[in-house]
């Protein structure tokens, strides 16, 4: 080899060679290691967050479980509930789909727009935005035949629920509406978009009645397109709740209270299971279950001097009026102070500290026993008791027996009413508790206040032996004994026996209520909304303003045979126990009654029918014998 | 002369090529994979796949055509070249295209052209027509005439703005002067003088550059930003893939588009995503083989001249190598640079199969009058 000489040509630079080849094993090592360190130190941790990046998962609602009446009526179920949405990336001409959206809806297209344009995020592509709720099912099926023409329109349903008997069980039920931000702070299960029970039956059994939601999981792209939608865990729906509540007698009680104020309470007494809880006046219940309520609507309700929303039946509490009485005579005869036989004479009033206080009758029931002080609600006779007991012993008693705390049924509305007590007032009004008012306390008047479920339970007690059972809604609860009252077994029976004198005898103040051959009992009241001035009692009952009418009370057992009814009536302003309440009140006794015979009936062509059966079959077996 | 020109196909470098066959190859189905789509519809592939072959059937062409005509006469083109470069670096800010925010390219009716690519090519030529004239390693006044004449364009690029191949452009000539070599007492300064240049050339920086060194070095710092996302989706497809990859089309960050960029400067990501450590490794091998056949045709050139061309064609793909992965991988702050043969492009697989042509050049005639 020839080498022609060159005075710039040399050899290559050896240590330049070196250089190079250091540099190749500098990147091939350094790529090593960060290959390394990403692909097999981190590469799980990073496949899932590939793997959150790309899957996304949606909720699947749970239709939340229905609600049945007694008898299997269904009371609350969910109802598909339908939605137009828009995804406005896969809309072929915008102007042209709205036109043919406002054409089936009846809505101008510049609303439809404005609601587009609200709801609508320039920043998050094909994210659908809801044009329309509530369609009918006209509407819908246009949409769904039309829906090739028209791409990026969509149909979507969500359950919502339904209440068949809105008003009857507005109170009862309660609603539900989509879960807030204390709710979701409560409950970390809860999630956007949720519904939850708002108060009622739906409130107190939200958890029985949700059931659990499903997942559906997707693949997403960072434009939001999703992809191989599948479910990974099905919805399940809530359980169904029974509730004891008879429809027919719910119904009946309802309408005979609209446009009225009041409460009827119709409870088993042998089980404590609630037959019939009506709240006048009512709304319906469907108004917040749109997932809207117009604003409008909820201040017209809200406003409404009738106050609708309240429920009367464990958030109103009422003077007990005469009904109180019960309390103090079972107070006077455990104490001894007084026999059944013990006889005092009215006078048509009675005079303590220069202080004359009437009996409600101005002449006067003349001699009267306890018996006789019951049926006629003489209010002499406990003025007497009154002032032996004294407000110690009354409240003490009222208080052991259950009145003046919450029942506990769960509804978070419910009130305590009021006992009151020397501490009590001294406290409320930094007055001394006057001798007087212990007469006014002892017939239930004055600052006492219970409510309708409170008296309801009370008069279930006594007759049912004594046991005051918890009155429950749902079907299936068991019953449970709260307390036994501190009356012994003679003394229970003289305050049936006096009750039954009410209905039966011919003075009695609830011989509204009597029947031939039924065995039924009953105390009425009346509680005074504000002290009458003598002119007031001068004047016709019918004279007197509304807002200062007298509520009526009207509470009374039936037996039926082997059940005992208690119904319990308050008519709010009704006057007096006797006349309006005492109608309610006869309207719910004929209801049991004619429910009796025809159960009576069934039961005995059901044993016909059994008895025929048996027959046949011994027929089978004596032609197989042959 | 005692080998003649029909025979010097004879000493190809067929190592070379075939490892240049195979990195285009990976590039041309890994694009093929990075530029799928899912869809409603299922998997769509864009076409960019098939511009990069007919790119690549044309850069045959030019890789020919540098590989035919004797590289010697590259010396007498050399500084004539650099003019002309200059001149279109001139013209940029004059009559160029802007493209987000920098301009860049220079439009010739036919064809979009930048002149920083050009740079580079003529960055080569004048430094190893330069070098190759020196009889020893430089001392201080060689070496700062040589960095003088690499400042200039360098300086014009990255003024455009374009601070990548700005330093590129700068890089690939320091190569070249420490492959040639410096004496001991011009490299003592330079090294001394690193931790002074450094925190003054920050000041010089533009905001969205200086973003992405933040973003780098903090992450959390900018985390709204649009460079955070794109790195930490880069990282998530990268190592998801753990060690055998997701498979051919299976990556879910690249056809779902968690991954920006993925078929130009981040098509490595993907890759990574499919193929797994398993195949970056390969990958990674074959990068390291094809630089080494570089450095091997360095080595025989027959002239100084040869080798420092060859040196300068090493620094090239080498920088376009450390510094695209590096930034994909989060060891640096993003600069758009592509992944040669990888990333998608059809000038700068034009460029990067010219400059293999011109390696095929010097090795082939490594045995001429020797």
């Amino acid at each position: 080899m020839s080498r022609i000489a060159n005075p710039y040509d040399q050899e290559p630079p050896k240590h330049g060679i070196l250089f190079l080849q250091a540099l190749i094993a500098l990147l091939f090592f350094v790529f090593f290691f960060r290959f390394w360190y990403l692909q097999i130190i981190r590469g799980e941790e990073l496949a899932t967050r590939a793997l959150n990046n790309r899957l996304t998962s949606e909720d699947i609602y749970a239709p939340r479980g229905i609600i049945e009446a007694a008898g299997g009526e269904l009371l609350a179920i969910n109802e598909p509930y339908y939605y137009l949405q828009i995804i406005s990336e896969d809309v072929k001409d915008l102007d042209k789909t709205f036109n043919y959206i406002s054409n089936i809806l009846q809505v101008p297209t510049d609303v439809l727009k404005k609601r587009y344009e609200e709801k609508s995020d320039n920043m998050r592509l094909f994210r659908p935005v809801i044009l329309a709720e509530d369609l009918t099912f006209e509407q819908v099926s246009i949409f769904e035949l039309q829906s090739f023409r028209w791409p990026g329109l969509e149909i979507k349903d969500r359950p919502r629920r339904k209440y068949f008997f809105g008003k009857e069980f507005a109170h009862l039920l309660g609603y539900i509406a989509e879960v807030d931000d204390e709710d979701l702070k409560k409950d970390t299960t809860f999630t956007q978009g949720d519904s939850i029970g708002k108060s009622g039956i739906e409130e107190v059994y939200n958890a029985t009645l949700r059931g659990k939601k499903g997942t559906l999981q997707y693949e997403r792209d960072t434009l939001g397109r999703q992809f191989l939608r599948r479910i990974v865990q099905e919805a399940e729906s809530g359980q169904k709740l029974r509730l004891t509540i008879d429809l027919g007698l719910q119904k009946l009680l309802h309408e005979a209270l609209i446009d009225k104020e009041g409460v009827v309470v119709v409870q088993n007494a042998k089980t404590g299971a609630i037959k019939a809880l009506v709240s006048a006046p009512s709304f319906d219940g469907n108004l917040f279950t749109h997932g809207y309520l117009e604003e409008e609507t909820w201040k017209l309700i809200r406003s409404d001097p009738r106050s609708p929303l309240q429920h009367r039946a464990i958030q109103s509490s009422y003077p007990p009026a005469s009904i109180f009485k019960l309390v103090v005579a079972g107070l006077a005869l455990e104490e001894g102070i007084i026999t059944a036989s013990d006889e005092i004479v009215c006078k048509g009033g009675y005079k303590i500290n220069r202080r004359f206080f009437r009996c409600w009758r101005r002449g006067g029931h003349g001699n009267v026993n306890l018996s006789d002080a019951l049926a006629y609600s003489c209010d002499v006779y406990f003025y007497l008791l009154g002032e032996k007991l004294t407000v110690d012993k009354i409240s003490a008693y009222a208080k052991a027996n259950g009145f003046g705390k919450k029942i506990g049924i769960g509804f978070p509305e419910e009130v305590a009413g009021l006992i009151p007590t020397r501490e009590w007032k001294e406290k409320k009004f930094k007055q001394k508790w006057q001798g007087g008012e212990d007469l006014n306390l002892s017939i239930g008047q004055g600052y006492t206040l219970v409510t309708p479920l409170q008296v309801a339970r009370y008069i279930s007690a006594l007759v049912n032996d004594g046991k005051m059972l918890h009155p429950f809604l749902v079907d299936g609860e068991p019953t449970i004994v709260d307390q036994n009252l501190e009356l012994s077994k003679e003394n229970l029976l003289l305050l049936k026996n006096a009750m039954i004198a009410t209905v039966e005898e011919k003075q009695g103040t609830g011989r509204i209520l009597r029947r031939k051959n039924l065995v039924i009992g009953a105390k009425t009241g009346t509680a005074q909304v504000v002290s009458w001035t003598d002119e007031m009692r001068r004047k016709k009952k019918s004279d007197i303003p509304y807002d200062m009418r007298d509520h009526g009370w009207m509470v009374s057992f039936i037996e039926l045979g082997d059940e005992v009814y208690t119904v319990t009536v308050i008519y709010e302003h009704g006057v007096s126990g006797g006349v309006g309440a005492g109608k309610l009140a006869n309207l719910a006794l004929n209801y049991l009654i004619e429910q009796e015979k025809t159960s009576k009936l069934e039961q005995e062509k059901k044993k016909l029918i059994k008895m025929k059966l048996k027959k046949s079959d011994n027929l089978v077996l004596n032609k197989g014998k042959n | 002369m005692s080998v003649g020109n029909k025979t010097i196909f004879q000493y190809i470098n067929w190592h070379f090529l075939i490892l240049l066959f195979l990195l285009f190859c990976i590039g041309v189905a890994n694009l093929y994979s990075a530029s799928a789509i899912r869809l409603t519809e299922g998997l769509v592939v864009t076409s960019f796949y098939k511009k990069q072959m007919v790119s690549g059937l044309i850069g045959c062409c030019a890789l020919l055509l540098f590989m035919i005509v004797d590289y010697k006469h590259l010396k007498t083109v050399a500084w004539p070249l650099f003019f002309v470069t200059l001149f279109f670096l001139i013209l940029v800010p004059l009559i160029g295209v802007k493209v987000k925010g920098a301009q860049r390219w220079l439009d010739f009716g036919i064809m979009n052209f930048q002149p920083a690519e050009m740079a580079k090519i003529s960055i080569i030529l004048l430094g190893a027509n330069f070098l190759s004239k020196e009889p020893e390693p430089l001392g201080f006044q060689k070496f700062f005439i040589i960095c003088a004449i690499g400042v200039i364009p360098a300086l014009m690029i990255i003024m455009q703005p374009d601070l990548g191949s700005g330093l590129s452009v700068f890089m690939i000539l320091g190569g070249m002067i420490f492959y040639r070599g410096v004496k001991w007492k011009v490299l003592r300064v330079i090294l001394l003088s690193i931790p002074i240049i450094l925190p003054i050339s920050w000041f010089g920086l533009k905001d969205y550059q200086k973003e992405r060194v933040i973003s780098f070095v903090n992450p959390s710092s900018v985390s709204s930003s649009n460079e955070l996302y794109q790195v930490v989706q880069a990282e998530i497809a990268f190592g998801s893939g753990q060690f055998f990859g997701k498979g051919f089309l299976q990556g879910t960050q690249s056809t779902l588009r968690f991954l920006p960029e993925k078929h130009t400067d981040f098509a490595i990501a993907v890759f990574g995503e499919e193929w797994g450590f398993f195949g970056s490794i390969i990958l990674l091998a074959l990068f390291c083989g094809f630089l080494y056949q570089i450095a091997v045709v360095a080595k025989d050139a027959k002239d100084l001249f040869g080798s420092c061309l060859a040196a300068g064609v090493f620094f090239y793909f080498f920088l376009q190598i450390f510094i695209n992965i590096a930034m994909v991988l989060r060891l640096m702050p993003v600069v758009g640079i592509p992944l040669p043969f990888i990333s998608y492009g059809g000038t700068a697989l034009l460029m990067n199969l010219s400059l293999a042509g011109l390696v095929l050049n010097v090795s082939m005639r490594r045995f001429l009058f020797k």
